[in-house]
C-alpha cells in the first residue's frame, strides 16, 4: 500500500497498554488477554490476526468495555483513546464513546439486526442516539449511511426488514449503522468470515473506500492472512493472549521475526507454488487456564532453547513501533 | 419525494405503525372468532340493554322453563329458566361482563407486573434475577384455588379480592416465561450490536427485548385469559367467586349441576358460553401472533 509510509508519522488514535482480560472459572482463571500492547495511529488499518482463542475477540470486547460480565473482567491495563484511559471513566461516560466514536461491525450479520424493527429504524438509532437529530435530518442521515454502503435504492429499503436483505447487504448495512455517526475508530471482529469471497472482496474494497474519505482508523480481527495483506498497514499476531509479533504489513510478509509468524505464513496455501503438502504448526495452542511457564510458543517451536521454557522474551523494538517478543531476536 | 414519504413512515413510532397495521389487518382476522368475541365484547358493554329480562328477577311461576324449541317452552324465555326462574338468555349475557372484566383485569395487572419484572429478571444479573425468581416459585408452589378459597373466605366474597388474589399467580407465570425469553434473546446479536452503539441499557430493554418477547405475551395472554375465565368458573363453582345474585358463568354451571338430568339448559348454555369464549380467544391470539411478526405477516 501506497499510504503506508505515510501512517507512521500520524498521531496515536488507540494506545492499548499491558491490556489483561481474564476468565474467572471455578476451575481455574482463564488468561483471555495476558498483557496485549499495540497501537492504532490515525487513519491506520492495523490487523490482529492468530488462532481461534488466542483472544482476538475479547481484546476487541475490552476495547469496547464489552467483556461478558460477571464471568470475564479486565483486570489490568491501560486503553488510551485520543490519550483518555477508557477503562477509568464511568459507564454511561463509556456509552458516548461507543457508536460515536467507536464503532464495532460483529461477524454474524444474519443475528446482528433486530428482526422486529425496520432497517431504517435500526440504522436511525445510533444516529439518534449520538447526533441527537430526530424526524427528517435524522432519515436523511440514515439514507446517506445506506448510500455509503452502497445499498441500491435506500428510500425503499429503509420500510423493509431484515429478512429482506441478503446475508452481504445485512452485513453493509451493520457497518452503515456502526459508520453513520462518522467515528474515528472501526473494530472489526471478522466481519466477512460468512459471507462468500465476490461479497467479501466488495466489502473489503467498501470499507477501505469509507476510510479513504473519512480518516477512519479500523482494527481488523481475522485469520485470513489474505485479508491482512489487502487491507492492513500494520500487523499485529497474536498468541495464547499476548501479541507475539507487531511490524507493518509488507515486513511482516517479507521477514517475519518471530517463529509464530513464520509459521503461520507457512501454512498458507499459495497458488501455483509447488509444494508437496501444505505445513502445518504441530500440536495445538495451549489451553489457556494453564498457559507453559516462558514463552507460551515453545513447546511448538522449531527453534526453542533452553531460556525459552523458564522465561518470557520481553518486546525487542524493531523500529518504528515494530516489535517481538522472542529470544531468538533478543540476542 | 420518496424520501419524503419514507421519512414519514420511518419516523413513525414503531407502536402506532403497529396499531395501524394491526387494525388494517383486522380484516384478515379469523372470522368466527372475531365475531364471537365482537358478541361477548357487546355483551359485556351493553349487556343491559340486550338482555330481554332482567337477570336477577325472581318469578317462581317460570320456574325451570325449558327453551323455546322444547314442548313447553316459551317465546319469552328463549334458552330457558332456572330454578328460580330467572331467564338464562339474560343471566349468560350480562354474566359475560363478570367473566370478561375479571380475566380482563387480571390479564392486565398481572400480566402487566409479570412482563415488567420478568425483562428485568432476564436482564439484570444474578442478585436480582434470583431474588425474583425465588418469590415467583413461593408463588407457583402454591394450589392457586386453595389459596384463592382461604383468601376470599377471610376477606369476603367480591370482585376485588378475585382480582387481588389471582393477580399474582399470573404475574408469577408471566414473569417465569418472559424471563426465559428475556434469557435467550439478550445473548443475540442484535442485542450486541445495540451495546456496541452506545444504547442504555433501559433502551436495549425496551426496544430491542420487549418487542421480541411480545409475540410470547401475546399468546400467553390469549391462554391465559381461557384459562381465567376457567378459573373464575371454578371459584364460582366452589362458592367462592363473585357473590350471587350477579350472573356468572361458573355460578350459573355450578346452580345448574343439580337439575342436570332434568333441565340440562342451566348449566349448559352458560358452558357453551365459557366453551365459545375461550376457544374464540385462543384462536384470535394465535392470529394476532402471526400478524405481529413480520416474518409472518406477508403470508
Amino acid at each position: 500500500m501506497t499510504e503506508m509510509s505515510t501512517t507512521k508519522d500520524r498521531p496515536i488514535l488507540l494506545d492499548v497498554k499491558d491490556l489483561k482480560t481474564y476468565f474467572f472459572q471455578r476451575r481455574g482463571v482463564l488468561k483471555a488477554v495476558d498483557g496485549v500492547n499495540f497501537t492504532v495511529r490515525a487513519g491506520e488499518s492495523v490487523g490482529l490476526v492468530g488462532e481461534s482463542g488466542s483472544g482476538k475477540s475479547m481484546t476487541c470486547l475490552s476495547i469496547m468495555r464489552l467483556v461478558p460480565k460477571p464471568a470475564a473482567r479486565i483486570v489490568e491495563g491501560q486503553i488510551l483513546f485520543n490519550g483518555q484511559d477508557l477503562l477509568s471513566i464511568d459507564e454511561s461516560d463509556m456509552r458516548e464513546y461507543r457508536g460515536s466514536k467507536i464503532a464495532m461491525v460483529m461477524q454474524d450479520p444474519q443475528t446482528s439486526m433486530n428482526p422486529v424493527f425496520t432497517v431504517g429504524n435500526q440504522v436511525e438509532e445510533p444516529i439518534k442516539l449520538h447526533l441527537k437529530e430526530r424526524g427528517a435530518q435524522a432519515m436523511q442521515r440514515v439514507l446517506d449511511a445506506l448510500r455509503a454502503v452502497r445499498i441500491p435504492s435506500p428510500e425503499d429499503r429503509v420500510k423493509q426488514y431484515p429478512h429482506q436483505f441478503s446475508g452481504g447487504m445485512r452485513q453493509r448495512v451493520v457497518a452503515a449503522m456502526g459508520l453513520a455517526t462518522s467515528p474515528e475508530l472501526l473494530v472489526a471482529d471478522e466481519p466477512t468470515t460468512s459471507l462468500d469471497v465476490t461479497i467479501q472482496a466488495q466489502f473489503l474494497g467498501l470499507i477501505r473506500d469509507i476510510q479513504k474519505e473519512h480518516g477512519t482508523s479500523v482494527i481488523w480481527v481475522t485469520h485470513d492472512l489474505g485479508i491482512v495483506a489487502q487491507m492492513c498497514d500494520r500487523v499485529n499476531v497474536m498468541y495464547a493472549g499476548r501479541i507475539v509479533e507487531s511490524a507493518e504489513v509488507q515486513k511482516i510478509y517479507k521477514d517475519p521475526q518471530h517463529p509464530y509468524t513464520k509459521a503461520l505464513l507457512d501454512s498458507v496455501p499459495v497458488m501455483g507454488a509447488r509444494r508437496p503438502r501444505l505445513y502445518q504448526i504441530d500440536g495445538q495452542p495451549p489451553d489457556l487456564r494453564s498457559i507453559p511457564t516462558g514463552c507460551s510458543f515453545w513447546p511448538r517451536c522449531p527453534a526453542a532453547m533452553d531460556i525459552c521454557k523458564t522465561e518470557y522474551p520481553p518486546a525487542t523494538h524493531l523500529g518504528g513501533d515494530d516489535f517481538v517478543h522472542c529470544w531468538l531476536a533478543e540476542k | 419525494m420518496a424520501s419524503a414519504s419514507s421519512t414519514q413512515i420511518v419516523m413513525t413510532n414503531v407502536w402506532k405503525l403497529r396499531l395501524i397495521s394491526m387494525v388494517s389487518g383486522l380484516k384478515r382476522a379469523p372470522k368466527i372468532p372475531t365475531v364471537i368475541l365482537g358478541i361477548l365484547l357487546a355483551f359485556g358493554l351493553f349487556g343491559q340493554w340486550l338482555a330481554p329480562h332482567d337477570p336477577i328477577s325472581i318469578d317462581l311461576a317460570k320456574s325451570f322453563t325449558p327453551p323455546v324449541w322444547h314442548e313447553g317452552g316459551s317465546a319469552s324465555n328463549i334458552l330457558g329458566t332456572d330454578k328460580l326462574g330467572r331467564d338464562i338468555l339474560s343471566r349468560v349475557i350480562i354474566g359475560s361482563r363478570v367473566s370478561l372484566a375479571l380475566s380482563l383485569t387480571i390479564i392486565a395487572l398481572g400480566g402487566g407486573a409479570g412482563v415488567i419484572l420478568g425483562l428485568i429478571s432476564g436482564y439484570s444479573g444474578r442478585k436480582v434475577d434470583s431474588l425474583i425468581q425465588r418469590g415467583v416459585e413461593v408463588i407457583l408452589a402454591m394450589p392457586t384455588i386453595l389459596v384463592a378459597l382461604v383468601f376470599v373466605f377471610t376477606v369476603g366474597r367480591s370482585f376485588e379480592s378475585v382480582m387481588f388474589i389471582l393477580s399474582p399467580f399470573l404475574a408469577a407465570r408471566f414473569t417465569r416465561i418472559v424471563r426465559g425469553e428475556t434469557l435467550s434473546i439478550r445473548e443475540r446479536d442484535f442485542v450486541a450490536v445495540a451495546k456496541v452503539i452506545g444504547t442504555p441499557s433501559w433502551m436495549i430493554l425496551l426496544r430491542h427485548i420487549l418487542p421480541n418477547v411480545f409475540n410470547t405475551v401475546i399468546v400467553l395472554a390469549t391462554l391465559e385469559v381461557g384459562h381465567l375465565i376457567l378459573l373464575e368458573a371454578s371459584l364460582s363453582f366452589l362458592g367462592v367467586g363473585v357473590p350471587p345474585p350477579h350472573p356468572a358463568w361458573g355460578l350459573m354451571v355450578a346452580g345448574g349441576r343439580e337439575f342436570i338430568s332434568s333441565a340440562y339448559w342451566i348449566a349448559l348454555f352458560p358452558g357453551l358460553a365459557i366453551l365459545f369464549a375461550v376457544l374464540s380467544i385462543n384462536l384470535f391470539g394465535d392470529w394476532l401472533r402471526d400478524t405481529l411478526d413480520p416474518r409472518r405477516r406477508q403470508l
